[in-house]
């Protein structure tokens, strides 16, 4: 996995930063000064002119692999696409991730691990988190990635989450992929307990057929 | 022309547990009720991160780290440390960044490499990122503030540090509720320091 413990500050705290170390061990985590002018490229990407959007969506591809986290900035970069991002931003996201390989691979994997479903009790608010993972799965099936090893592993482990939200978007995500070993992964959808789920795996199977 | 903030957190040095303060914890304990509220996962190295209306939490073995633009971040983390006063705390920090475009920051200087300013730079290399820093003591804060000039945008860091007693919870309580008393004297550096204004 790619999460490094890069600094250590003057307390001896191990600080978590964009690519220098902080000052004091309460400075800023979750918003570096990278991760900040981060955040407003992101913004600038999805609302700024469109002429520029190639060039800053290649800052941002740069950003992302050269950041110390680069898992926090994924995240910010899914919150503002997909929350901020307007009628672009999925596709946004999805572009640039397409882009980050293994970095991509590796937030889906810690995304899986995270579907914390048994939240959700005692709660009556909706989970937005199923775009996010719609953007992430879009972009894995998208990226230059290994196909048996990576990307096949990684959405036959997202068909078994506990969200059916999040089986659902990973059927499209399969249909994107297309070839016989996600066709397997399709038929396996198509038993899916959830009724949405199977039939998105229906009609996903019934286009790969065609 | 103003700047606009960007981000406003707090965050709480100690092992607080991922496994107790999750989104059902602090509606049950009423620190932030969800009611019908959206509830967004992060994926963060450790621990755990999560938003509900509005207001981002970060829960590891090493911190909690509280953020919002419109709630008081201290007082949330106040209240948490009221419901979970054994958790060792030894620093609270309250934090908040202004940012802006280039064309935002007027006639103040920006933080230049030597004499040269970015577009003195020349064909010696793209510029990409300069940062001014300074330390202050006020009130028994240390407030570092931090200037950094990007490409098109810059950014204003201000983080007012306390250490507290880890075994007494009530001074890190009191620390974090310096939340607004915090966020006043950050507008008034930006105003005093480097003649900026903030966006209302």
């Amino acid at each position: 996995m790619t999460t490094a413990h890069l600094h250590e500050s003057e307390t001896g705290q191990t600080a978590y930063v964009g690519t220098r170390p902080i000052p004091f061990a309460t400075g800023s985590v979750a918003g570096s000064a990278n991760l900040t002018l981060f955040r407003r490229l992101a913004r600038t990407l999805c609302h700024g002119p469109r002429i520029q959007r190639a060039a800053r969506r290649q800052s941002v591809v740069r950003i992302l692999r050269e950041a110390g986290e680069p898992q926090r900035y994924i995240g910010e970069l899914l919150d503002v696409c997909v929350h901020e991002g307007g009628p672009d931003g999925l596709d946004l996201a999805i572009d640039v991730l397409s882009e980050t390989g293994s970095l991509t691979a590796d937030y889906v994997f810690r995304f899986l691990q995270r579907d914390f479903s048994n939240w959700q009790t005692g709660l009556k608010g909706s989970r937005s988190s199923d775009d996010v993972w719609y953007a992430l799965a879009r972009a894995l099936a998208k990226a230059d990635l290994d196909e048996k090893n990576v990307k096949l592993p990684l959405l036959a482990l997202g068909l078994t989450a506990g969200t059916p939200s999040i089986r659902e978007a990973t059927v499209h995500a399969l249909g994107d992929l297309g070839g016989a070993s996600a066709k397997k992964l399709l038929e396996r959808a198509v038993q899916d307990p959830d009724r949405l789920v199977r039939e998105s795996a229906g009609e996903v199977l019934a286009d790969l057929e065609t | 022309v103003a700047l606009n903030l960007d981000l406003a957190q707090t965050v709480a040095l100690g092992p607080f547990n991922p496994y107790i303060i999750t989104p059902e914890w602090l509606a049950r304990t009423e620190i932030q009720p969800g009611g019908e509220a959206e509830f967004r996962v992060k994926v963060i190295g450790e621990g755990t991160a999560f938003q509900i209306q509005q207001v981002g939490w970060e829960v590891d073995l090493r911190r909690l780290v509280v953020s919002s633009l419109e709630k008081d971040c201290g007082d949330l983390v106040a209240k948490v440390l009221r419901e979970l006063r054994h958790t060792p705390v030894r620093a609270v920090g309250n934090n908040f960044h202004f940012t802006g475009g280039v064309e935002d920051w007027g006639q103040s200087p920006l933080p230049t490499l030597g004499q040269k300013t970015k577009t003195e730079l020349g064909d010696v290399t793209s510029f990409d990122q300069a940062r001014w820093a300074g330390m202050f003591h006020r009130g028994g804060a240390r407030i570092e503030v931090t200037v950094v000039a990007g490409d098109e945008q810059f950014a204003v860091l201000f983080n007012h540090h306390r250490q507290t007693d880890p075994r007494d919870v009530e001074k890190a309580m009191a620390a974090a509720q310096q939340f607004r008393h915090d966020k006043e004297v950050s507008e008034q550096l930006l105003r005093s320091l480097l003649s900026q204004e903030i966006k209302r």
